[in-house]
This record gives structure tokens, C-alpha cells and sequence, in this order.
């Protein structure tokens, strides 16, 4: 049987393009199931870790209660609109509630997104008696208006330390506008890396971003400038309340009223991310159907190669079975070439799968903020092994009973 | 190992149907450590036989039977095909005329691979065995080549080197000397000859070669099918 095993070797040595190419459209196969199951489960925990943190509810303009979640959990896209200040007054009274923290957006700082708040956001945690999310690594929290804490990513970035001084520019992003507010901020602490997208963010008091558009004469010469217009208003306006009620039941109380208000909605982030988990299920779903044609190809493939060499090597199996080796011999040849071809593949597949998902993972990390934590997925070993094994042996079955059946004296004396 | 053949007839078939009889022997039985030699004109049946006595070919009617203690009463078409693959391995060394080595193997890999399916010898004895029969043959120093690195004269000793791997009672050789120039042949055909008589085994050569006849004690002629010794039937 070694010996056997030792024969495959040499023979698939002897023909380098024929193993090859096989084993690499295995790998393709097998990295692409890779790729998309570990980046899924990336995403996955990436969103929860990055919206761990941010409460039960988020209060906010009426309208798509998605994106009101995505902007205000993940910094993703445009906000909805504003809400009065006397919101966040109500809830921050409200016996039902245990934190409420109020957001106001609109300004940045070359593209790091200023954001309005108060210290009760420093009091966010991931859950009951976890330690506090956003903790400072250096300097102290803002305490008085146009004082600065910039997020640990955003500091590396826009290069500032503890003492700087900065302006901030009209806009939720970099290039949305280019007028930069007169007011001077000051860098007063910097934030440990929370895994969130808020480490991007720049944070300072609802009050600075308040006072800094009373200060400027702002353009109104398109939609998005007049929304972010709104957004930071001098009218005392925020873009979008945290809220972390006492209990089950007075989220539920919450969640009602708001449903039944005319000025703002009440969304569970935690719902709106599962929405998101279902899309990437479907997308899982495509995708894991792709990556079974793949593997279907990568088969005709083994067996074309399997096949072709088969034919051009009748006549050293006719050597052998003259020299006593037995057909199940040779049939367990071209099954262990098979086997050899797709065990290539499928190790080269996961070190292209995770290499993939991890550079995809980083990429997409650096636009968006979400952390994507590629990890090493045990569960789908048993699959990455079983599915393309099977493949080989079946692909290598008809080139294998091809061996079997040579007729040794027709190859060996073809005259 | 003496051999025996009964009956022994074979009819080849064409493609349109048409028959022709190559091999007719009534009875033909060869002692253990003789040497023959097989002459006869291209396509009377020399390698035919040799392929029906190696347990290649099917004959179309008759028996062969090998002397040998694994065969029982058996003869050797009336053994399972796996048997009669691992007797082969075990009891019969074949030089084919086109040598037929390995092309991917070294001759030094050549010359083990009777063994690995033999299993006469323990794994571990299979390299120096190998390498002690390139020795013999002379190409001690050509172990690592490739077959197409080496001389056709070169190819066949190892494919001597091959056939002897597992010390077989019967070894068969098929045109051995026909790709060499006479001394060469000559001193092949003792090479072979000299092991044979060291190990009692068998030796049979179908050869159209004249001179080799002067070698042979024995020497048989295959006619219209049939053995003849001299001008009569074997």
C-alpha cells in the first residue's frame, strides 16, 4: 500500500501540468467556500462587537428605521433627520430609563466624524458588568465646550495628540463640504481602541457642535449641505438618542409610544442587525451554491486530467501487472492520484480561503470601521475535507477501473 | 521450478473474423535449471509462448503447470487472476525485447518494483538488493538515471537486474542480444546464464539469433506452432 502510494507520487511528478491544474481548480473551489464562510462569520461578530455597546434602543427621525440603526450604530450612510433636544431631556428624566445618550453629528475633521455628546456615553458598556467600552488611554474627557476626545483610530489618522488644536469642517464626511467652522477645538484626551466604528469618531460637547454653526455663515447650495444644516443646527436639534431602558418590559412600554409619536421612532439595533444577518444568509446561500458548481467543475476536471493520463500511461500499467502487480493495485494508483490531487488542493484552498478572507476582511475594515474578525472556523473542517475527498475518489473511479481493465499483452506487444 | 505444458493451443483472431493457429504442443515438460533456447522466424509464436508460460495470455486450450509448491494442484489459468499476478511476481523474472522500463522511475526504482510486489523481501532489504543486482549487471554507478538517460545495451541490464529482483525460478527473456552487437549479446547472454545456474532457476530464450544457439545446451524450434528438437517434434 505504501508502496503504491509512492508510485502515485512519482507518477503525478512525472506529470506536473496534469496534477497542477486540477488540484488548483480544487483550490479555487474550496478557498471560495472558505473566503465566504469566514468572512460571513467575520461580518457577524464584527457587527455585534461593533454595535455590542450602543443599547437596546436608538431613538431618532421618523423614516427608514435601518438606516437610523446603521448611522447611528455603525456610522454607515446619512442621517434620517433630527429630533428636539427636549427628546433626549424627556428620556434622560424618564424612571424607565437607565442612560440615555444623546448624539449630535454633522461636523468632521478631515472625514473623522464629529460627534456631539455627553458623558453618559462614556458610561456605554457591552453589557451589565462588562467594563466601560470607551475608556481613555491618555489625557481626560471634554468638560467644557469645544474641548476634544478623539477616538483611538481617528487620533493615529489625523496624526493629533493631547494639547492640539484643530477646526472642524461643515459635513458628515470628508468632501461632503468644505467650510470649516471658526471655532477652535482642543485635543483634552484620547480613547483606547473600542473595536467599534466610533473609534474613528472625535467627540466633544452637543453644545460646541451647537455653537459652532451659530458662528458660521454656512452654504445652503445643496440637499445634503441643508440636511447637515439641520443636523447641527443652532436650534438645539440632535441627530439621534441611546437609550438603555430599565427592563425588558419598559423597552416595550418605549418602543410603543414611539411607534404611536409623530416626531421620532424607536428602533432595536439588535433587530435591524438581524435583518442584516438574514441578507448575509442569502448572500452565504448564493454564494455556497457558487462555490458547489466550483467544486462540480473542479471534479470534471480531476477526471479529465485522471482520465488523460491514464490513457497515455496503459502501457506502464501493463508494465506493472506483468511484473505482478495486481489490478487492485493499480486501480488503488490512479484512487490515491485522485485523492493526492484533491488533498492538494483542498489544503491550498484554505490557505487561499483565509488569506482572501482575511485581505478582504482588512480592506473592508478600513472603509467602513466595522471590524472584521477572520478566525479559523473548526466547525467547517469536517465539510472542507469530506466533500472534496469524495470528489477525488469519484473523479478517479472511471480512470481507475480504465487501469484496471488494461489488457497487458495488447499494450505491452501491440503487434 | 521444472514447467509443464499440456494441450496447448492458441488461435489468434483478426479484427474480420479471420483465425490463425500459432501454437499447437501436445506435451512439453522443461527440468528445473535448464537452459533452452526458442528459434523461430518472426511471428511463429516465440513470444506468445513465452506470454501463455509467464501467465500473460490466456491460451486458447491446454494447461501450464509450474512445479512449485504454491500452485498445489493447480494449473496456472486455473488460479484466480490475483494469485496467478502474485505467482508471477514471486516466480517469474520476463526481459521483454523493448526492455519495458519505467520511464518515471530511476533504474535503481526499476529494479525494486518487483519486489514491492513480490514481498519476498522485507522492504527495508529492497534498495541494497537492488543495487547489489545493478552491480552485477554492471551498473552500479547508473542507479539515480532515468531510462531514457541511458544506452539501449544499458536498459536492457537492467531490465535483466529487474527480472532477477526476486530470485525466480523461471526467468524468460524475449530477444535479449536482438539491439546488440554480437561480443555485447555474447556477454549478456553468459550474465544471464551464470545467475541462472548460481540460483537453479529455468531459463528460456526465444531468440531468432543465430549464433546463440552455441550457448545453449538445448536449443528448440518453434515451427507452423510446433516444438521441434532438430527435425522432430519436442
Amino acid at each position: 500500500m505504501i508502496y503504491d502510494f509512492g508510485l502515485s507520487w512519482r507518477a503525478m511528478r512525472a506529470h506536473p501540468v496534469q496534477t497542477l491544474i486540477p488540484a488548483c481548480v480544487v483550490a479555487l473551489a474550496i478557498a471560495l467556500s472558505v473566503a465566504v464562510f469566514a468572512l460571513s462569520d467575520g461580518i457577524r461578530r464584527g457587527l455585534i462587537l461593533a454595535s455590542d455597546p450602543f443599547g437596546v434602543l436608538v431613538i431618532g427621525a421618523k423614516g427608514d428605521s435601518q438606516q437610523l440603526a446603521l448611522n447611528t450604530i455603525l456610522l454607515q450612510g446619512l442621517p434620517l433627520g433630527t429630533i428636539p433636544y427636549t427628546t433626549y431631556e424627556t428620556l434622560a428624566a424618564d424612571s424607565r430609563v437607565q442612560l440615555a445618550v444623546p448624539l449630535a453629528k454633522g461636523d468632521n475633521i478631515g472625514g473623522a466624524p464629529m460627534i456631539g455628546t455627553n458623558a453618559s456615553f462614556f458610561q456605554l458598556r457591552r453589557s451589565l458588568n462588562a467594563p466601560l467600552a470607551f475608556q481613555l488611554l491618555e489625557g481626560e474627557l471634554f468638560d467644557a465646550d469645544f474641548e476634544a476626545v478623539l477616538g483611538s483610530r481617528a487620533a493615529r489618522s489625523l496624526g493629533l495628540r493631547v494639547g492640539d488644536e484643530f477646526q472642524a469642517a461643515h459635513g458628515f464626511r470628508f468632501g461632503l463640504a468644505g467650510d470649516t467652522h471658526e471655532a477652535h477645538y482642543t485635543v483634552v484626551g484620547i480613547l483606547e481602541p473600542s473595536q467599534t466604528p466610533y473609534d474613528g469618531a472625535v467627540y466633544t460637547t452637543v453644545g460646541s457642535i451647537w455653537k459652532a454653526h451659530e458662528e458660521t455663515e454656512l452654504p445652503t447650495n445643496n440637499v445634503i449641505d441643508s440636511l447637515s444644516r439641520e443636523q447641527a443646527g443652532a436650534d438645539e436639534r440632535l441627530t439621534s438618542v441611546l437609550v438603555l431602558p430599565v427592563g425588558f418590559i419598559e423597552q416595550n412600554q418605549l418602543m410603543q409610544e414611539y411607534y404611536l409619536s409623530t416626531d421620532a421612532q424607536a428602533v432595536a439595533p439588535g433587530e435591524q442587525i438581524g435583518g442584516l444577518f438574514d441578507l448575509l444568509r442569502q448572500g452565504e446561500r448564493v454564494l455556497g451554491a457558487v462555490g458547489y458548481l466550483v467544486l462540480g467543475m473542479a471534479a470534471l476536471t480531476v477526471f479529465l486530467a485522471l482520465y488523460s493520463v491514464t490513457l497515455t500511461r496503459q502501457q506502464d500499467v501493463a508494465i506493472m501487472r506483468s511484473l505482478g502487480g495486481s489490478r487492485v493495485s493499480v486501480f488503488r494508483m490512479v484512487l490515491f492520484e485522485a485523492l493526492f490531487i484533491t488533498l492538494i488542493g483542498a489544503l491550498l484552498g484554505r490557505v487561499l480561503g483565509y488569506l482572501a478572507a482575511f485581505l478582504i476582511g482588512a480592506f473592508y475594515t478600513q472603509q467602513s470601521a466595522i471590524p472584521i474578525p477572520i478566525r479559523y472556523l473548526m466547525t467547517l473542517e469536517p465539510v472542507l475535507w469530506v466533500l472534496p475527498l469524495s470528489v477525488g475518489i469519484l473523479a478517479g473511479l472511471l480512470p481507475a477501473a480504465r487501469a484496471y481493465r488494461v489488457d497487458i499483452v495488447e499494450k505491452l506487444f501491440p503487434s | 521450478m521444472s514447467l509443464r505444458l499440456d494441450n496447448l493451443r492458441h488461435i489468434y483472431t483478426s479484427p474480420a473474423g479471420e483465425t490463425r493457429q500459432v501454437l499447437d504442443i501436445p506435451h512439453w515438460r522443461v527440468e528445473a535449471g535448464q537452459q533452452v533456447l526458442l528459434r523461430g522466424v518472426s511471428g511463429s509464436g516465440k513470444t506468445t509462448l513465452l506470454n501463455i508460460i509467464a501467465g500473460l495470455l490466456h491460451p486458447t486450450q491446454g494447461q501450464v503447470w509450474y512445479d512449485l509448491r504454491d500452485m498445489g494442484e493447480q494449473s496456472l489459468y486455473a488460479l484466480r487472476e490475483e494469485t496467478r499476478d502474485r505467482l508471477r511476481a514471486r516466480a517469474v523474472g520476463y526481459i521483454f525485447q523493448n526492455h519495458h522500463l519505467l520511464a518515471s522511475l530511476t533504474a535503481l526504482e526499476n529494479v525494486v518494483m518487483p519486489m514491492a510486489f513480490a514481498r519476498v523481501h522485507p522492504a527495508r532489504e529492497w534498495r541494497p538488493l537492488a543495487l547489489a543486482l545493478l552491480e552485477k549487471v554492471g551498473l552500479a554507478d547508473f542507479a539515480d538515471y532515468r531510462p531514457a538517460k541511458l544506452s539501449t545495451g544499458q536498459r536492457l541490464r537492467v531490465a535483466i537486474a529487474r527480472a532477477l529482483a526476486n530470485r525466480p525460478p523461471l526467468l524468460l527473456a524475449d530477444e535479449p542480444t536482438a539491439a546488440l552487437d554480437p561480443a555485447s549479446g555474447e556477454a549478456v547472454m553468459r550474465l544471464m546464464q551464470d545467475t541462472c545456474r548460481q540460483q537453479g532457476a529455468l531459463l528460456l530464450v526465444a531468440s531468432h539469433d543465430p549464433a546463440l544457439a552455441a550457448l545453449f545446451d538445448c536449443t528448440l524450434h518453434l515451427q507452423a506452432g510446433q516444438l521441434m528438437l532438430g527435425g522432430s517434434v519436442a
